[in-house]
C-alpha cells in the first residue's frame, strides 16, 4: 500500500514536470516582448530612449530572458520549488497574494454549490429510481435533458430575466461582488451582503449541477437494485427501506464519490463561464482577466495548482476506492 | 438501400439474408430490434424532427438569405423584429401626392394634406412614428436616419424624430420659417435652402457644425437646388450643374469627375459612391471605385435615366420609358426591380424601394422588415441565426469526428493490445483529463487564433474541442474491447483461425459501436455547448463570423436583456432546441442499443 501512493506521488511529480513544461514552452513562444511585461507600455512611452535601454537591458539581466528556454524553465521550476510563484502583472504583488481572495471565493461558492446539489439530487435520485417509469421519475428525467441542454452562461441570463429584471422585488443585484459600500466586515449585515451577490452565480451553478447529478444518481441506483444482492436481500425479507438504503444506497456510492471528485475537479473549470457573466470575482474570472492580459506568473501557478489538485483528488480516490470496495486491488 | 442495410448490419452485429415470411416474424435480427425501439420512444422522434428541422433550417435558409460578414448599417442598429417597414396604411393606398422612403419607416402626404408613417424604427427615433399635421398644404417631404420634415407651401419647415437635445435635429431656426423652399434630413443635421439661394444647417454634433463652417461653401453665384445626404456628409447640386460636397469625409466621394460638373441634372449618394446624372441622361459614378457592383453601372440604361436615388448599397433609377432598374449588391431582394412601364417618380432609402405608377398607386420591392430584428450593428438577426446554426452545427460535427476518431484509435489500441501501449494511452489520456478544460482551451485560443486566420481559427477550435474530450470515450471503448476481447465468442472466432483484422472489425468492433455511438451523440451536444459558452466570452469563433454563442455575447448587460429581448431570444431558443434534440436522440439511442438501459 504505501509503496503503491509512494509511486503515485513519483508519477504526479512527473506528470507535473510534464504539464508545467508544456505550459511554461507556450507561454514562451507567445508573440510580443516580454519586457513589455515588466515595464508597461505607457511608462516606457515616458522615458528616455537611453533610460529604457538600461531599464530593459537590466531586467534581461535580471530575469535571463536572454538565456535558453530550458535553462529558464529550470530557473522557474527551482524558484516555485522555494516557495516563490513570481508576481502578477495586474496587481504588482506575489502571484500568492493575489490569488488568496478570489480562491477563496471560489471555494466557498463551490463548496456551498456542492452541498445544496447533493443535498437535493441524492434524495431524488434514489427516489426517481426506486419509482421508476412513473410519473415524478418521467418528470425528472425530461427535466434532467431540459436543463443538460442549456449552456450555464444561458442558466445565468434566464435568472437574471427571471428574477432581476422581471420580478417585483429589489434583493439580487445582476452583477458583482459586494455593494459599493459594504457594511463593516465580519458583521451580519456584511455576511447578508456577500450572500445576496452570491445568491445569483450560486443559483445558476446549483441548476447546472442538478441536472447532470439527477441523471446521474439515479442510473447508479437503477444498477444497484438490479444486483443480485438485492435480489437475495429482498428474498431474506428485509424491509424495503432496508434494502433500499442499506444495500442498495451503498453500492450506488461508488460511482457517486467518483463523480463528486469529478464535481471538484471541474470547480475550477466549470464555474469559469458563471463568474465570467455575474462578474463574480472567483478564480475564474482572475484566470480570464490573467489570459487577457498575459499576467503569465498567474497563469502558470495556476494551471499547474490545478493539474496537482487534479491528481491529487485521483490518488485519493482511488485510496478511497480500495477502502470502500475490497474487491478493487492495487495496481 | 441493401448497401445501407447491409452495412448497418456488419457495424450491429447480424447479418441480413433473406428469409422466408414465417422465419422473419420469429426471428429478428438485432438491428431491426434497435430500430423498433429507438422509433417507440416518442421523445426520440421529438428529438430527431427537432434536429433535422434546424439542420435543414440551418443549411437551406442560408442560401436564400446570403451575408454579407463585413455589412453593418449604423441606420437599423438595436431594431425590434418588424415586419411593417413598407406597409403603406390600406386606407392611403391610391391616394398619396407625396412620400419619401427613410431606413426602417415610410413618410407619405396624402392628396388632403394628412401626413402619414409607417414601419419600425429604433429606440432614440421613435417619436418619428407620430407625425405633426400642418395646416398648410405640403410641397416637399425628406425622410432622414432619425428625423423627417416637410415643407409647406408659405415656406415653413416642420420636423420630427430623434428628441435628443445633443443633436437638435429638430431646432428650427426661427428666421428662416416662411422662407424655405426645400429641406434635407441627414444623419444628424438638417439641410435647408431658403427662397434666397442660401443653404442653412442646423442639428448635429459640434464637429459637424465646424467641419461645415471650415469647407461647406456654395459660391455666392451658383443657386442650390437638390440636397443629398449621407451617414458622415451631405452634397449639394446647383442650378448651375455643379455638386459640392460639404462636410469633409473619409470617404472618396468628393473627387468629382472634372467632365461631369456643369452638366448634373440629379444625384444621389450612399455612404461611399455619389451616381449623378448628366444633361444627356447618361449616369456617371465616383467614390468608393471598389465596389464594383454598384460602380459598373448597367450599360442599358445609359442615356436613359430620369431621376436617381441611392439605398445603404445600392442605386435605383427611373428610366425615361417608365421603367424603374436597381443595381447594387443584392440583399435583402433590394435589387429586385419590378417590371413596370408607367412609374412616376421613386423613393430609395436603407433597403427599401418604393415606385408610384401613373395610377397614383405605389409598389416596392426590398427589405419588409427585420423578421427577428437587428443587432448593435444593425445586422439581421434572422439572417446571422441561419449562418450561425450553420457554423455551430459544423463546429460542433468535425469536433465530435476529432473526439471520435482519436477515442476509437487510442482505445481501440490499449484494448486490444493491452500491456505497455495501453499503460502510455491511459497515462497521457489522465494527463489531459487533468488540466482544467476552459482555462487550457482559453490559453490554446488565446495563443494559436490569430496566429490560424478567421478560417484556420474555426478549424483549430474545433481541434481544440477535440483532441480535449477523447479521454472518456477511449476509456469506453477500452473497457469495452477487454471486455469482449476475454468473451467466448471470439475465442470460439480465435480458434476457428479467423485473421485477425476480421475479428476487430467482425466480432469486436460491432459491440463496442453502440456504446460509441451513444457516447459520441451526447458529446455532439456538449461540444456545441462548449464553442457556444467560448464564444459568449469571446474566445471561440471570432466575430463577424456568426455562431449562436457569439451571437448572444454582449447579452449579460442590462440594457440588453431589459429592451433588446430578440438578441437574446432567438439564439438562445435555436441553441437549446438543437442542443436538447442531440440528447434526445442520444439517450433514445441509449435505451434502443444497451437492453440493460432499458428505463435508465
Amino acid at each position: 500500500m504505501v509503496k503503491y501512493i509512494f509511486r503515485r506521488i513519483l508519477y504526479i511529480f512527473i506528470v507535473l514536470f510534464i504539464v508545467s513544461f508544456f505550459f511554461f514552452m507556450l507561454f514562451r513562444t507567445m508573440p510580443g516582448d516580454p519586457v513589455d511585461i515588466y515595464i508597461p507600455i505607457e511608462m516606457q512611452l515616458g522615458m528616455e530612449p537611453e533610460q529604457l535601454a538600461v531599464a530593459r537591458a537590466e531586467i534581461i539581466e535580471t530575469m535571463g530572458l536572454d538565456r535558453n528556454n530550458f535553462v529558464q524553465y529550470f530557473y522557474w521550476i527551482s524558484a516555485m520549488f522555494q516557495g516563490n510563484f513570481g508576481t502578477s502583472m495586474e496587481t504588482r504583488r506575489p502571484v500568492i497574494d493575489h490569488v488568496r481572495a478570489p480562491l477563496a471565493n471560489t471555494l466557498v461558492i463551490n463548496i456551498l454549490n456542492m452541498i445544496i446539489v447533493f443535498a437535493i439530487t441524492i434524495p431524488v435520485g434514489v427516489y426517481c429510481a426506486v419509482k421508476r417509469g412513473k410519473a415524478f421519475d418521467n418528470i425528472a428525467l425530461v427535466t434532467s435533458v431540459i436543463g443538460l441542454s442549456i449552456p450555464n452562461f444561458l442558466f445565468g441570463l434566464i435568472l437574471i430575466i427571471l428574477l432581476v429584471i422581471l420580478a417585483p422585488w429589489d434583493i439580487f443585484p445582476m452583477f458583482g461582488m459586494a455593494s459599493m459600500m459594504p457594511p463593516p466586515e465580519g458583521t451580519l449585515a456584511w455576511y447578508l451582503d456577500r450572500l445576496r451577490y452570491m445568491a445569483l452565480p450560486l443559483m445558476t451553478m446549483v441548476l447546472v449541477g442538478m441536472a447532470g447529478m439527477i441523471r446521474f444518481t439515479r442510473s447508479s441506483m437503477i444498477d444497484a437494485l438490479n444486483m443480485d444482492c438485492i435480489r437475495t436481500a429482498r428474498a431474506k425479507g428485509l424491509a424495503e427501506k432496508t434494502v433500499i438504503f442499506i444495500h442498495a444506497f451503498r453500492n450506488a456510492l461508488i460511482p457517486i464519490i467518483t463523480i463528486m471528485a469529478g464535481f471538484f475537479i471541474g470547480i475550477f473549470s466549470g464555474a469559469m463561464i458563471i463568474e465570467i457573466t455575474f462578474s463574480w470575482q472567483g478564480m475564474g474570472q482572475i484566470m480570464f482577466n490573467a489570459i487577457n492580459q498575459r499576467d503569465i506568473a498567474v497563469l502558470m501557478t495556476m494551471n499547474v495548482f490545478y493539474a496537482f489538485v487534479a491528481f491529487t483528488v485521483i490518488l485519493l480516490l482511488d485510496i478511497v476506492y480500495v477502502i470502500a470496495d475490497p474487491r478493487i486491488r492495487m495496481g | 438501400m441493401m448497401f445501407f442495410k447491409n452495412l448497418m448490419g456488419t457495424l450491429f452485429g447480424s447479418k441480413v439474408s433473406k428469409m422466408s415470411l414465417m422465419e422473419e416474424e420469429q426471428v429478428q435480427s438485432p438491428f431491426k430490434t434497435i430500430v423498433r425501439e429507438f422509433f417507440r420512444r416518442k421523445l426520440t422522434i421529438i428529438g430527431l424532427v427537432g434536429f433535422f428541422t434546424m439542420l435543414l433550417a440551418s443549411t437551406i435558409i442560408p442560401f436564400f438569405f446570403p451575408i454579407d460578414l463585413r455589412d453593418t448599417d449604423s441606420g437599423n442598429v438595436n431594431q425590434p423584429p418588424s415586419f411593417n417597414m413598407m406597409r403603406i396604411p390600406r386606407e392611403i393606398r391610391n391616394n398619396i401626392a407625396l412620400y419619401d422612403a427613410g431606413p426602417g419607416y415610410g413618410v407619405a402626404v396624402t392628396h388632403d394634406g394628412r401626413v402619414h408613417v409607417w414601419g419600425t424604427v429604433s429606440r432614440i427615433a421613435e417619436p418619428l412614428l407620430n407625425p405633426p399635421q400642418p395646416n398648410r398644404p405640403i410641397v416637399h417631404v425628406s425622410a432622414g436616419p432619425y428625423h423627417a420634415l416637410v415643407v409647406t407651401d408659405d415656406g415653413h419647415i416642420y420636423s420630427w424624430g430623434n428628441e435628443l437635445a445633443t443633436f437638435a435635429m429638430n431646432d428650427v431656426p426661427p428666421e428662416i420659417q416662411g422662407r424655405v423652399v426645400t429641406a434635407t434630413a441627414g444623419m444628424r443635421i438638417t439641410v435647408a435652402v431658403t427662397d434666397d439661394g442660401q443653404l442653412h444647417t442646423w442639428g448635429g454634433i459640434e464637429m459637424d457644425r465646424r467641419e461645415t463652417a471650415a469647407i461647406g461653401r456654395v459660391p455666392r453665384t451658383e443657386t442650390p437646388v437638390q440636397i443629398g445626404a449621407n451617414t458622415f456628409t451631405f452634397a449639394v447640386l446647383t442650378a448651375e450643374g455643379n455638386i459640392h460636397v460639404l462636410i469633409r469625409t473619409p470617404r472618396d466621394i468628393r473627387d468629382i469627375p472634372e467632365a461631369a460638373q456643369g452638366r448634373i441634372t440629379s444625384f444621389a449618394m450612399t455612404d461611399n459612391n455619389i451616381i449623378a446624372i448628366l444633361d444627356d441622361k447618361t449616369l456617371v459614378a465616383w467614390g468608393d471605385i471598389s465596389n464594383s457592383a454598384i460602380i459598373n453601372i448597367p450599360p442599358e440604361i445609359q442615356g436613359r435615366a430620369v431621376s436617381i436615388d441611392a439605398g445603404r448599397q445600392h442605386f435605383t433609377a427611373l428610366l425615361d420609358d417608365g421603367s424603374v432598374r436597381s443595381w447594387g449588391a443584392n440583399m435583402n431582394g433590394r435589387t429586385d426591380a419590378p417590371d413596370v412601364s408607367n412609374a412616376i417618380s421613386i423613393a430609395v432609402a436603407g433597403d427599401h424601394n418604393y415606385v408610384m405608377l401613373a395610377d397614383g398607386s405605389i409598389e416596392t420591392w426590398g427589405l419588409r422588415g427585420f423578421y427577428f430584428g437587428t443587432d448593435q450593428l444593425g445586422r439581421c438577426v434572422f439572417t446571422r441565426l441561419w449562418h450561425a446554426g450553420r457554423y455551430s452545427l459544423l463546429i460542433g460535427m468535425v469536433a465530435v469526428l476529432v473526439q471520435g476518431t482519436l477515442g476509437l484509435t487510442f482505445g481501440g489500441f490499449a484494448g486490444f493490445y493491452g500491456g505497455k501501449i495501453d499503460m502510455l494511452i491511459m497515462r497521457l489520456a489522465e494527463v489531459v483529463g487533468s488540466i482544467p478544460f476552459l482555462p487550457l482551451a482559453l490559453i490554446l485560443q488565446f495563443r494559436f487564433r490569430h496566429v490560424f486566420g478567421p478560417v484556420g481559427g474555426m478549424v483549430f477550435l474545433m481541434f481544440i474541442l477535440g483532441v480535449l474530450t477523447w479521454p472518456p470515450l477511449m476509456r469506453l471503448v477500452r473497457a469495452q474491447i477487454m471486455q469482449t476481447r476475454e468473451s467466448e465468442f471470439v475465442l470460439a472466432a480465435r480458434a476457428l483461425g479467423v485473421k485477425q483484422y476480421k475479428l476487430i472489425f467482425r466480432h469486436i468492433m460491432p459491440n463496442v459501436a453502440s456504446a460509441a455511438i451513444v457516447l459520441l451523440t451526447l458529446a455532439l451536444a456538449s461540444s456545441m455547448l462548449t464553442e457556444t459558452a467560448l464564444s459568449f466570452i469571446g474566445f471561440g469563433v471570432a466575430e463577424p463570423t456568426p455562431t449562436w454563442g457569439n451571437m448572444l455575447s454582449g447579452a449579460n448587460n442590462s440594457i440588453v436583456l431589459r429592451t433588446q429581448w430578440w438578441r437574446v431570444l432567438f439564439p438562445a431558443v435555436s441553441l437549446v432546441t438543437v442542443a436538447l434534440s442531440i440528447n434526445l436522440i442520444g439517450d433514445g439511442l441509449r435505451e434502443a442499443t444497451d437492453p440493460r438501459a432499458q428505463g435508465r
